[in-house]
């Protein structure tokens, strides 16, 4: 007892007056926001157990922001963004929370207003290329669907007109050439297969892009690629923001594209977000001991530093224990750490942490 | 020739075709597993409890074993004891004759147990044949490659192209009905299966590590094969042997339904439903209760095949 | 030529070597059999005289040495002549051209069958995975390729024919009923001539072969379309067809369905095989006119010609359904053409 009690005046001596930080942050999005998650919870039963994929996670995307992810692998990045779009595989489901868009409630729609929105107001980019585009179809064929399944185009009797043809054959021509596919009056009828990745990639873009949503959800667009490609792939993503103001959320594990990528980050560790804000105040002062951790892990150009890795490994999150989930790992825990889950606490300058630090 | 068939789980796909296999996610194939390590007949057999099909199917092949060996002595009647009197009995358990009696007042059971003989020794010779010829051309087929590999794919392509049924039919009327006639006319198309899953399984260890690192040793090619690849390539072949067992069985059977099978003097489940059948209006169980034996083994012996399948492939076991 | 015309022409040309490997098989056959085929086929026939007899041998030119009797065969083969069935007094071919007709129709209506009752079952089954759907589905298509063919037929007729009467034991019209022909298949016939009568008889008659010839097929289709079904619609392509806002029906029919098509062609093409010796069998039970029936006749009168004519042209035919499934394959699978 006596233990505790010195170990938490020890802590409240290092990180004195944290309620200064508490409530001199304004709120962050003068505009009101594209997307707005908060408390989103998704589960996956497993023989095992219930897996906990996606914990009580709170994201806010402006409109025409890019908010970057970050976090290792199986740390329910993919999930959260499956949540958002209401495509977690069976069995798996999201338990609560809510995911609101533009205002519209999403988890609250039916199915099938959902499926109006899929495509056409929110679109998802994949992270392999390779597997995402249907092998046995043209390209054409597949940017040309997100448009007839949403009435942008025509179905299937009237499609076999010319005027129709004519009209669908200069929209996906148009949608190739707005992402930079060479030639694309040839390759509109070429199948997946026959494209590099990088190529294949921003054929994903155009089929996301081809019913200008507001919102493009990326999971991890650009790992499967070069690095000299991915630049490329960001600088089209990134035009097209510009131009459009279409908001993204860019999932990623690469720190470095996503600082250079992106107006904001959050930071995700076991299903959780750990840390948010803008991405210049969570990369050149990290609050949540993770993403100190994170950064360390990393090389950083012109500097020669020792890479530190995170000791300790990701936690199942089947059976997750009491407490703050990366205290296991963290140098910085003591017992409240181990036995309270802390809550994510508002800093000033629109940033949240996880972590006892700072409560 | 025209089918696409190369790969070993293309094979395994077509010859067990059931199963999804998770091919993003391929199992790593750079293990080792020698011939020690591998998987005792107990072990299995804990594996297998957890498949309720595949024990009732063993409990039921069991069965089948006992009454086939132990026939003589089980059997109520001998197969060939005729009693005119009492002709086409029906089936009860209550009087002597618990499956009836035939157009000759024979006693169905009894035939029933001693035709167990003639489809077991069929089914269990003419896999282990198979099985050894067509595994032993597929490994060094597969290894050497090659001429040989090159004339034997030609081969078996043009085994291929006969359908097996026809095949077997075709050769049995040449040869004539005959116990060894049978088992070399089922072995002759039989090995190919084998030979081809072997050779495209070998294909793909022989270029895993633990391969390379045995021939780095010095071991010899025969060594390699025998004692390297053959283990991690046997469970397959075990699995494709147990599920190809049910098909030699129906295949015996209707070559002795046909007439083409064992002498007409040796009690066959074939051959029993293929007398019965003039019988069909007045004494149903001449017919059907033969086949309706067949029915219960062979699918006793897929379910065992079945529940090998998901113990002994690893990759299956992750696919569900 | 398209990369496609010239990989389908490549199968074609790929085809021919195991085409006459077949030719010569079936040539080697006749020699396989021990001692003298005419003496063991006239054994049968009785009443021969010498002179019967040495024609016969002269006909099959048993006199000459191996290689120069090869290629008398492969010639008259190629004229068209496939020997004499001594059984029927009849040269091979008009046998054979006489049975096809009735074979083809049973084979195509199982065939029919087969992937009407076993895509649909299959589908089904991988979308409700686990459901009761295809619970039964799978414990239908277990049942169903543990069953060998003859006894399925047994059953089949005690119960529908024997005992309920729907369906008549054997034939394939009607006694006395003889409906003007125009293709062989009398289905087709009924339904050209407007027939009507005679297109439900015809119909009637084949319901229970092609149901026992169909049922095994049916279910290994049913079992490799659901597998192959569950493993497309775990696929990356039907998550993003689903993020593109596309409907569940037109995800699973043109995004998975497509795909998993490509290995049920191939197996239906190998199961034709399974269809081919089926049939033998099936025509014996049911008393089915075709080439199957006139093949296990033509053994126990040992009438080796028209064996040997009828596993060639089993065979051949086997061949070239594989080399359609390959074309198909070709066609359903867009990577094999780069």
């Amino acid at each position: 007892m006596d233990a505790f009690n010195n170990q938490a005046k020890h802590n409240t001596l290092i990180h004195a007056e944290p309620n200064n930080l508490i409530h001199g942050g304004k709120f962050h999005g003068e505009k009101s926001p594209a997307l707005e998650i908060s408390g989103l919870s998704t589960e996956y039963p497993t023989p095992r157990g219930t897996v906990h994929a996606v914990r009580d996670v709170d994201v806010v995307l402006g409109k025409g922001d890019i908010l970057a992810i970050v976090g290792e692998s199986g740390c329910g990045k993919s999930a959260c963004l499956l949540s958002i779009m209401r495509l977690v595989p069976r069995p798996g489901r999201i338990v609560k929370g809510s995911v609101k868009f533009e205002g519209k409630e999403l988890l609250a729609l039916s199915e099938a207003e959902m499926r109006d929105l899929r495509g056409k107001d929110m679109a998802m980019v994949f992270q392999d290329p390779m597997t995402t585009l249907n092998p046995a179809y043209r390209v054409g064929e597949q940017i040309s669907e997100s448009l007839r399944v949403h009435g942008l185009l025509s179905g299937f009797p009237r499609r076999l007109l010319r005027e129709e043809r004519e009209k669908e054959r200069e929209r996906v021509i148009g949608l190739l050439k707005q992402v930079g596919i060479p030639s694309p009056e040839h390759r509109h009828l070429e199948y997946p297969h026959q494209f590099s990745g990088g190529m294949q990639q921003r054929i994903l873009i155009a089929i996301a892009l081809a019913c200008r949503p507001k919102v493009i959800l990326a999971d991890e667009p650009t790992t499967a690629l070069d690095v000299t490609v991915q630049a490329q792939v960001l600088d089209l993503m990134r035009e097209i923001n510009e131009e459009l103001g279409t908001a993204i959320i860019f999932v990623t594990h690469d720190l470095g594209v996503a600082a250079e990528f992106c107006h904001k980050a959050a930071v995700m560790y076991a299903g959780q977000i750990v840390e948010s804000g803008e991405i210049e105040d969570v990369l050149s002062s990290p609050l949540h001991p993770y993403t100190r951790g994170l950064l360390r892990s990393i090389p950083q150009i012109g500097q020669r530093c020792e890479l530190v890795p995170i000791d300790g490994e990701v936690p199942d999150l089947t059976d997750l224990a009491p407490g703050c989930s990366f205290a296991p790992r963290c140098k910085e825990a003591d017992l409240r750490c181990l036995h309270t889950d802390p809550h994510l606490v508002q800093l000033d300058n629109g940033r949240k942490v996880r972590c006892h630090l700072y409560t | 020739m025209s089918v696409n068939i190369e790969r070993a789980d293309d094979i395994k796909r077509h010859v067990w075709g059931s199963e999804a296999y998770p091919l993003e996610r391929p199992f790593p194939r750079t293990y080792r597993r020698p011939w020690s390590k591998l998987q005792s007949a107990w072990d299995i057999l804990l594996k297998l409890r957890n498949h309720p099909g595949a024990i009732v199917g063993g409990l039921v092949i069991l069965t089948y074993v006992v009454c086939a060996v132990f026939a003589p002595y089980i059997a109520p009647y001998s197969p060939d004891q005729v009693a005119l009197t009492e002709r086409f009995v029906a089936p009860s358990l209550a009087n002597a004759h618990p499956l009836g009696t035939d157009q000759l007042g024979r006693d169905i059971l009894s035939r029933v147990m001693y035709g167990a003989r003639v489809s077991i020794l069929v089914g269990v010779l003419t896999i282990a044949i198979s099985m050894a010829v067509g595994v032993g051309l597929g490994l060094i087929a597969g290894y050497y490659q090659g001429v040989f590999d090159k004339v034997m794919s030609r081969f078996t392509d043009l085994l291929l192209a006969f359908p097996y049924l026809i095949f077997v039919i075709g050769m049995m009327s040449v040869l004539g009905p005959g116990f060894w006639n049978l088992i070399l006319a089922l072995c002759f198309k039989g090995w190919v299966e084998f030979y081809r899953l072997a050779r495209a399984e070998v294909m793909s260890q022989k270029t895993c590590e633990y391969v390379e690192a045995a021939r780095a040793l010095g071991r010899s090619d025969g060594a390699i094969m025998i004692s390297e690849i053959l283990p991690n390539i046997v469970h397959s072949i075990l699995v494709l042997g147990t599920l190809r067992m049910g098909n030699m069985i129906v295949m015996e059977s209707s070559l002795s339904f046909l007439g083409l099978g064992v002498p007409p003097r040796i009690p066959a489940w074939g051959s029993m439903v293929s007398d019965g059948r003039r019988y069909m209006l007045n004494a149903w169980w001449v017919a059907t209760l033969p086949g309706l034996a067949l029915v219960i083994l062979v699918l006793a012996i897929n379910l065992v095949g079945e529940g090998l399948r998901d113990v002994l492939d690893p990759r299956l076991q992750e696919g569900q | 030529m398209t990369r496609t015309q010239v990989q389908v022409t490549e199968r074609i040309i790929a085809a021919i070597p195991i085409m006459l490997g077949v030719v010569i098989f079936a040539f080697l056959f006749m020699r396989m059999i021990p001692g003298d085929p005419v003496d063991i086929m006239m054994g049968e026939a009785g009443g021969v005289t010498l002179e019967e007899m040495d024609f016969l041998r002269a006909q099959f030119d048993l006199d000459k040495p191996l290689l120069v009797q090869l290629t008398r065969y492969l010639g008259k083969l190629a004229r068209g002549d496939m020997g004499y069935s001594i059984q029927r007094a009849r040269p091979v071919k008009e046998v054979i051209l006489e049975a096809v007709p009735a074979t083809i129709e049973l084979a195509l209506f199982s065939l029919l069958l087969a992937l009407v009752v076993g895509i649909p079952l299959g589908i089904a089954s991988a979308r409700y995975q686990n459901s009761v759907i295809d619970r039964f589905g799978m414990t239908a298509s277990f049942l169903g390729i543990s069953m060998p063919a003859f006894w399925l037929g047994i059953i089949g007729i005690i119960v529908f024919s024997l005992r309920l009467g729907w369906f008549p034991t054997s034939g394939r019209i009607a006694y006395g009923m003889e409906p003007a022909t125009v293709t062989g298949l009398l289905t087709l016939d009924a339904l050209i001539t407007g027939d009507t009568q005679a297109l439900r008889e015809s119909l009637r008659h084949l319901a229970l072969p092609a149901i026992t010839l169909g049922a095994g097929v049916a279910a290994v289709v049913a079992r490799v379309t659901r597998s192959s079904m569950l493993e497309a619609l775990k696929t990356d392509y039907v998550l993003f067809a689903k993020a593109k806002g596309v409907p569940e029906l037109i995800i699973v029919v043109r995004h998975a369905l497509r795909n998993a098509l490509i290995p049920t062609v191939t197996v239906v093409g190998l199961q034709m095989g399974t269809l081919l010796g089926g049939n033998m069998i099936v025509e014996t039970i049911f008393g089915w006119p075709g080439l199957g029936r006139i093949v296990v006749d033509a053994i126990f009168s040992r009438d080796y010609p028209l064996v040997q004519a009828a596993v060639m042209v089993y065979a051949l035919t086997f061949v070239v359904i594989n080399l359609v499934t390959d074309i198909l394959y070709t066609y359903l699978n867009p990577k094999m053409t780069l």
